[in-house]
C-alpha cells in the first residue's frame, strides 16, 4: 500500500469521525471493489458477496472509531474483512454444501446478459477449485494472488506468522495445481 | 536425506520459491535440486500454471445497486438493532440496507404509490378474526372474506396508496392473483398462508401476492409471520418455478400497473436487476404493504437456496423495509 494512499486513509477516517459522513462514502468508494471481490471469491456466488460486502461496511461502520493506526487502515479493513467471511462461512455452513456448485451451474446454463459470473468455463472451474480449498488456504490464495497482498501484509491481516502464510500459500497451490491437472486431464488442454 | 523426503522437503518450500520469498541459503538448495530432479522441475511448472490461472481471473464489478447502497449506511438509522428471541428460525441479521429489501422495496414503493393504479377489492364481507393463538403478539387483524382483488368488481376499487393504514381494517388488497386466494370464512390463519398454494401438489398454479393490509407488526409478530411463510412454504417451490413464477409475477405487475395506465414496464428491470443479483434461485412469495412499530413498511419474503440433490427452495429471507427502501430487518431461515 504506497504511504500516500494510506495516509490519505487515516484523513479520511479523521474526518469521518469528526463528523464529515462524506468522507466515509471516499472510504467505501477505494474499499468497496476488493471487498466485493475478496468476498465474491471467499463465498464464490455475486449475491452472497453482495450481501456479505455489506455486512463488511456495516462492521466496518460500527468499528472504524476503534482504528487507532497501529497499522495501515487497509491491513486493519482486511482483518475486519477477512474476520467477517469467516464468520459468513461458518454461518453458512450449516446448508447443503451442495448449493454454491449447483447454484453456479444453473447459472452457468442460463443465458441473456445479466450473468455476474465469469463467462470462461475454464475460469469458473478455477473459481470452483479454489471455493474447494480450505478457508484459510483459500483467503491467502485470494489476498496473494488476487488481491497482490505480500506474505508480511496477509501474516499481519491473518494475525499467523510469515510462515503460516508460506505454508497455507504453498498448501493451497499444490492442491489447486492437482485440481487443474485433474480438470485438464477430463477436458483437454487448460486455456488460461 | 534420500531423494525421496528431499523432494517433499522440497515441494514444500517450491510455492515461496517461485514468490521469491525463500532465504538466499534455501533458494540455493532449492535450485540445487531443481536442477538434477525432473518431477521437482514438473511441480514447480504445475505451480506456476496454477498461479497464472489464478492470475487470469478478472476482477469483478462491483454491482451499481450494491455501490449506491454502501453509500447510505447511516449507523444512526440501526435503531432495531435488538434481535427478536429466536427459536429455530436462524438469528435476524439487522442491516441498514439488504440489497434485496432495499431495491425490490423500491421498486415496489413505486408501484404501490403510482397515484392512478387502482387495485380493486371486495369491501363488503370481511369477518374479524383474532390473531392465531400461536402467538399472542400476532395484532389483531381483520380479514376479508372474498375473493381475490382482482377477481372483484372493478366498481369497489380502493386506491392502494391512499389507504390509510389507520382506518382501513377491513379493508385489504391483493395485486398479482388470478385466482381465489381466501376461503369462505377465512381466518388467520389462512391470511398468513396467502400467496402460497392451497395444497403442496398445486405449487405450479400458485402466484406471490401483494397485500396492503392493516396489521401493525412487532419483532416477534415479524418473526412468527417469517416462520409461518417458512414453515408453509417448505418444499412447495422449485428452483424451476423461481424461473416461471419469478417472470410471471413481475409480468403481472407490469401488466396491472399498465392496465391502469401506469408505466408498468418502468417496475420491470429494478425488480428483475434485484432479484438476480440477490439470489439467482429466488422467487418472491409473499408482498405486504402494512406497518412495523407504528411505522408504514414493506414485508417482502423471497424463497431461495437449494442443494442436496434437490432442486426444491429450502430457505426463506424475510425483509422489513420502510417506505424509503431500507430494510429494517432481515430473516434468514436456516
Amino acid at each position: 500500500m504506497p504511504q500516500d494512499k494510506a495516509d490519505l486513509d487515516t484523513v479520511l477516517i479523521k474526518s469521518y469521525l469528526a463528523g464529515d459522513t462524506d468522507a466515509f462514502n471516499e472510504l467505501v468508494g477505494k474499499y468497496e471493489r476488493p471487498a466485493y471481490n475478496l468476498a465474491y471469491r471467499m463465498v464464490g456466488n455475486a449475491a452472497d458477496a453482495a450481501d456479505l460486502t455489506q455486512e463488511i461496511f456495516v462492521r466496518l461502520h460500527r468499528n472504524v472509531k476503534t482504528f487507532r493506526g497501529d497499522s495501515a487502515f487497509s491491513t486493519w479493513f482486511y482483518r475486519l474483512a477477512t474476520n467477517c467471511c469467516k464468520d459468513w462461512l461458518r454461518k453458512e455452513s450449516r446448508r447443503p454444501p451442495t448449493q454454491e456448485i449447483q447454484d453456479t451451474l444453473v447459472a452457468d446454463g442460463g443465458a441473456g446478459p445479466s450473468r455476474l459470473y465469469e463467462q470462461s468455463e475454464t475460469k469458473a472451474l478455477v473459481q470452483k477449485a479454489i471455493s474447494a480449498l480450505p478457508e484459510e488456504q483459500r483467503m491467502a490464495i485470494v489476498l496473494h494472488d488476487l488481491q497482490g497482498y505480500s506474505y508480511e501484509e496477509i501474516a499481519s491481516i491473518a494475525e499467523v506468522p510469515v510462515g503460516t502464510v508460506k505454508s497455507r500459500l504453498s498448501r493451497a497451490r499444490l492442491k489447486l495445481a492437482g485440481s487443474l491437472a485433474a480438470i485438464k486431464e477430463q477436458n483437454g488442454r487448460l486455456s488460461v | 536425506m534420500n531423494e525421496m523426503s528431499k523432494c517433499d522437503d522440497v515441494q514444500e518450500l517450491l510455492s515461496a520459491y517461485i514468490d521469491n520469498e525463500l532465504a538466499d541459503d534455501e533458494r540455493r538448495w532449492v535450485g540445487a535440486h531443481l536442477d538434477e530432479c525432473t518431477e521437482c522441475r514438473a511441480t514447480v511448472a504445475a505451480l506456476q500454471e496454477a498461479i497464472a490461472a489464478v492470475k487470469s481471473l478478472d476482477d469483478f464489478e462491483v454491482p451499481p445497486e450494491l455501490t449506491s447502497n454502501l453509500r447510505g449506511i447511516e449507523p444512526g438509522k440501526r435503531s432495531h438493532a435488538v434481535a427478536p428471541a429466536k427459536r429455530w428460525w436462524a438469528s435476524p441479521r439487522v442491516a441498514v440496507f439488504v440489497a434485496t429489501g432495499a431495491v425490490a422495496a423500491i421498486a415496489l414503493v413505486s408501484l404501490l404509490t403510482l397515484s392512478d393504479v387502482n387495485i380493486t377489492g371486495n369491501r363488503g364481507a370481511t369477518q374479524e378474526a383474532t390473531s392465531p393463538a400461536r402467538d399472542k403478539a400476532m395484532p389483531q387483524q381483520s380479514v376479508p372474506a372474498g375473493e381475490s382483488l382482482l377477481n372483484a368488481s372493478k366498481s369497489e376499487a380502493h386506491d392502494i396508496d391512499s389507504t390509510d393504514l389507520e382506518n382501513s381494517a377491513g379493508t385489504e388488497g391483493v395485486l398479482g392473483s388470478g385466482e381465489k386466494t381466501l376461503k369462505d370464512g377465512a381466518v388467520d390463519d389462512e391470511l398468513l398462508l396467502r400467496g402460497l398454494p392451497d395444497d403442496k401438489d398445486a405449487h405450479a398454479d400458485a402466484w406471490p401476492k401483494i397485500l396492503a393490509s392493516s396489521k401493525n407488526y412487532t419483532p416477534a409478530s415479524i418473526e412468527t409471520l417469517a416462520g409461518e411463510l417458512h414453515d408453509s412454504s417448505n418444499g412447495l417451490y422449485t428452483v424451476e418455478d423461481a424461473g416461471e413464477k419469478r417472470a410471471a409475477f413481475v409480468d403481472k405487475i407490469v401488466e396491472e400497473v399498465s392496465a391502469q395506465g401506469g408505466e408498468g414496464e418502468k417496475t420491470r428491470s429494478p425488480l428483475n436487476a434485484i432479484l438476480d443479483r440477490t439470489k439467482r434461485a429466488a422467487l418472491p412469495i409473499y408482498v405486504e404493504k402494512a406497518k412495523f412499530e407504528n411505522k408504514a413498511c414493506l414485508v417482502i419474503a423471497i424463497k431461495w437456496g437449494f442443494g442436496g440433490g434437490d432442486s426444491r427452495l429450502y430457505k426463506t429471507s424475510l425483509y422489513v423495509t420502510n417506505l424509503s427502501g431500507w430494510t429494517i430487518f432481515h430473516y434468514t431461515s436456516k
